[in-house]
């Protein structure tokens, strides 16, 4: 067992990375005063890793795992007051808990569960009518239908396109049988990550992973999509119960020549910073659009990115969708004319660097920017070094390569009489 | 540092409650003004926190503002609006970068703090008037939040429902105001509520992290001593019971039905019974514990989400799940049962759990300045400020008979259904 101390001078903080003899990675952020602990297991599996299996197994499979021939893990949480849940993104599946009080006996419970499936043809039958109700709440909300529509504009063959939860046709098809082959494959010691924040120690997680962990075989995943460069389709809209027209717009890039390559911790700080130069609420082309009634506050901008996707995303609703696309694409082009200027570089990097750190707080952010730094190749504490050393150059730079204003798309929610 | 709870009294009925600590990277400093909920003013009160939220005297746009939070590295500013009871509240919230990692050793949070009270004190007036042009940009961000409501059909089932349960209190009125009063509002009127506001609301001033409380306090004091302060007298009604059962049904052309049920906690004396209704309601719809989650949805599979909240301020608990229309009997019934089991058969086991849940919940409230800020405003009403650890105390204290007592006393006021009305299509 390796263990790795990890300091970071500015924060006068440090986290441990170990790797177990199990294959088994783990993060323990110890954080004095708190009174609280945060635990979070998870593993390099979604809902994009669909191939020849229904769409919506990786978030039935997380509902399911709850499930024991003997005490239900929600029971077994029960028993000790911790609060436990769990959550399926595109690209990971990710149990937790937080607790003021026990955590070795929940970090039991939690390493426990996860590592004993019991699912049975009548349980996943059962499960069908829950997750169903939580497949109509979804085709409710205009939100996620004018992101999921974009997504399948955006994207021709990359299963970032299907939905999360799938539909109530595709769980139908779930087996018992099938949870059990994807647990095997996806849910190997090899291919996850545990991290601890909090009222806790380094010594006190590894007894506990010692005594509960089994060894598993088995390797991590890895991921291959055929998506060419081009968009699938410029424009969808639907209409749904809403009082005004909500939009999802989009920049296709070009993932890289590894279609499963992620963008690095630098782009994406980048791409963040020209977000906020080219967009944000600090510009008169933000301000001109809010006055002129065409956004309102809610308008916002990210960076949306996973193994082998990567789009410049903008969410709002607005009175004339299509006039703000427009707006947006020449914003572009008038600013790569001359590229951002130092002043709001510097005003936008400030800020940036002040939210970063601010970021730094909650244990059960810092718990999940863990395992999401895990699996994404980067290290925590990286990103404060990255503002340091980031230059007007590198980012005016970036922004001749981002940004091809003929390859987006526009999704758009139109209220329904 | 101190990581204790204080308060400091500025004036009647202004405040600063604080939680000074060195363990956050991030602090918190928020300021709540409570006005009577009434629903000829409703209208006007909504639009004055997102009015000051857009300028002050000292940076006169949108954009300068901005800008000026930007400097401070990435500050953030948010208006909001709620109701406490019979009362309205205008919040404006700020998130700001702990002291220590100042880039010039500048006190930021005094700053911050300095920029929220310029912003609330100091608004940018011309001729007793708020701006016409920044007004109209806000009467059309207003009735868009107003229309937007529908949007999220859950929220919207449960505004509907107080609505309903409430037609004839003022309570009824909407936080947002209404389409027509913000049509009707002009720039001097707003700026002669705003006035009344800041001259006879109850004032909180929340600060939490690395701070230094007593001279945001001295600050404070500074604002408000040039108010001619005369506080209302805010006072909220509470029905112990209902009187008959209310059915409202309602459709949409959505996939879901949203169903919220609207009781009576039965309260009389909030400090003695609120603690009882609290356990109560947890037991009844709080967590994976609880009787909705285990029967409504783990064994009857009826929905995805059923829970209860209890409304301290008011005295209503509300159920709220989202469900097929066909399954709203089944489940109508089913929520009821629970509260027969939970009236006549709930266990000493249950009630274990549900202690050992709710005090693990408190214990955490002190490790983010954002829960920290939400358990002062959640006292916001009080006089006297509680702290976590006495609350939890007062909820460890409820027994077995408490909780069958505070069930049996809870009836059924209101059931309102949003039948959705695309039930077939996928």
């Amino acid at each position: 067992m390796e263990i790795r101390k990890i300091d970071n001078e500015l924060l006068q903080d440090s986290f441990y990375e170990i790797d177990h003899e199990s294959g088994l990675k783990i993060f323990v952020y110890p954080k004095e005063g708190y009174s609280s602990t945060y635990a979070i297991f998870g593993t390099d599996y979604g809902s994009i890793d669909a191939e020849e299996i229904p769409n919506g197994t990786a978030h039935f499979l997380e509902h399911k795992l709850f499930e024991s021939d003997e005490v239900d893990a929600f029971q077994r949480f029960a028993q000790t007051g911790a609060s436990a849940n769990a959550y399926t993104t595109f690209d990971k599946t990710c149990y937790l808990f937080a607790c003021g009080a026990n955590f070795a006996e929940n970090l039991k419970i939690l390493l426990d569960f996860v590592q004993h499936p019991y699912f049975t043809q009548e349980t996943v039958e059962k499960e069908q009518g829950i997750i169903g109700q939580e497949i109509r709440m979804y085709q409710d909300d205009p939100v996620w239908q004018s992101l999921f529509n974009l997504l399948r504009c955006i994207y021709k063959n990359h299963p970032v396109r299907i939905d999360l939860a799938g539909t109530q046709e595709t769980i139908s098809q779930i087996s018992a049988d099938m949870l059990y082959d994807c647990y095997n494959k996806f849910y190997c010691l090899q291919n996850m990550a545990l991290a601890c924040v909090g009222n806790t120690s380094v010594e006190e997680v590894v007894k506990v992973v010692n005594e509960v962990i089994k060894s598993t075989e088995g390797q991590k995943i890895t991921r291959h999509f055929d998506e060419p460069y081009e968009i699938n389709e410029s424009y969808i809209e639907q209409k749904m119960s809403v009082a005004m027209p909500q939009f999802a717009f989009a920049f296709k890039e070009d993932p890289g020549a590894d279609h499963n390559a992620r963008p690095t911790l630098k782009e994406k700080i980048m791409t963040s910073v020209l977000i906020d130069c080219l967009f944000g609420d600090t510009t008169e082309f933000y301000n001109d659009l809010l006055d002129n009634g065409y956004i309102s506050t809610g308008f916002g901008a990210e960076y949306f990115t996973g193994p082998g996707y990567r789009i410049i995303l903008f969410m709002g609703d607005s009175k004339d969708p299509k006039y703000v696309a427009e707006a947006l694409k020449n914003r572009v082009l008038e600013v790569k004319k001359n590229g951002i200027s130092s002043e709001d570089f510097e005003r936008i990097r400030r800020a940036q660097y002040g939210r970063a750190i601010m970021s730094y707080n909650d244990v059960d952010g810092l718990a999940n920017e863990l395992i999401t730094s895990y699996f994404e190749n980067y290290k925590l504490f990286d990103e404060i070094d990255i503002f340091k050393s980031l230059t007007l150059e590198d980012v005016n730079e970036h922004l001749m390569r981002q940004y091809d204003v003929d390859n987006t798309s526009l999704s758009v929610i139109l209220p329904k009489e | 540092m101190k990581n204790v709870f204080e308060t400091i009294e500025i004036a009647p009925a202004v405040r600063l409650c604080s939680y000074e600590t060195d363990r956050f990277t991030t602090g918190r400093l928020s300021i709540s003004i409570a006005v009577p909920l009434v629903k000829k003013d409703a209208s006007l009160n909504a639009m004055v926190p997102f009015l000051l939220n857009r300028s002050c005297k000292e940076y006169p746009s949108y954009i300068e503002l901005n800008k000026k939070l930007a400097g401070l590295y990435g500050a953030t500013l948010s208006p909001s609006l709620s109701k406490q009871g019979d009362n309205h509240i205008m919040r404006l919230t700020m998130s700001v970068l702990g002291n220590k990692f100042a880039l010039d050793g500048e006190d930021i949070f005094l700053e911050c703090a300095r920029l929220l009270f310029e912003v609330v004190f100091n608004p940018n007036i011309l001729d007793g008037a708020f701006l016409e042009s920044e007004v109209e940009q806000e009467r059309r961000l207003a009735v868009e939040r107003i229309r937007n409501e529908l949007n999220d059909k859950r929220q919207y089932a449960l505004t509907r429902a107080i609505e309903e349960m409430f037609a004839d209190e003022e309570y009824s009125a909407k936080v947002n105001g209404t389409e027509k009063g913000i049509m009707a509002v002009t720039p001097k009127d707003l700026y002669d509520a705003y006035k009344k506001i800041i001259a006879g609301g109850r004032i909180q001033v929340n600060v939490t992290g690395s701070a230094n409380a007593a001279a945001v306090a001295d600050l404070l004091e500074s604002y408000i001593s040039k108010i001619d302060r005369e506080p209302y007298m805010l006072f909220t009604s509470v029905q112990y019971e209902a009187e008959s059962v209310k059915r409202v049904e309602e459709e949409l052309p959505v996939n879901q039905g949203k169903l919220v049920l609207g009781f009576r906690a039965g309260m009389m004396d909030p400090d003695e019974d609120y603690p009882k209704i609290k356990v109560m309601t947890d037991l009844f719809g709080g967590g994976v514990h609880s009787r909705l989650f285990t029967v409504v949805r783990e064994q009857m599979s009826l929905c995805y989400y059923c829970a209860a909240r209890a409304f301290r301020n008011k005295g209503v608990i509300m159920v709220q799940s989202g469900i097929e229309n066909e399954n709203a009997e089944t489940a109508i019934t089913e929520i009821q049962n629970q509260l027969k089991y939970l009236a006549t058969s709930v266990t000493e086991e249950d009630l274990t759990l549900s202690k050992r849940s709710l005090a693990d919940t408190y214990k955490t409230v002190c490790d983010t300045p954002e829960d920290i800020d939400s358990w002062l405003f959640s006292e916001f009403m009080d006089d006297e400020l509680e702290t976590p650890e006495e609350h939890t105390a007062k909820l460890l204290a409820v027994t077995l008979d408490d909780v069958k007592q505070a069930a049996a006393n809870v009836t059924l006021d209101t059931i309102y259904l949003l039948r959705g009305t695309e039930g077939g299509e996928e």
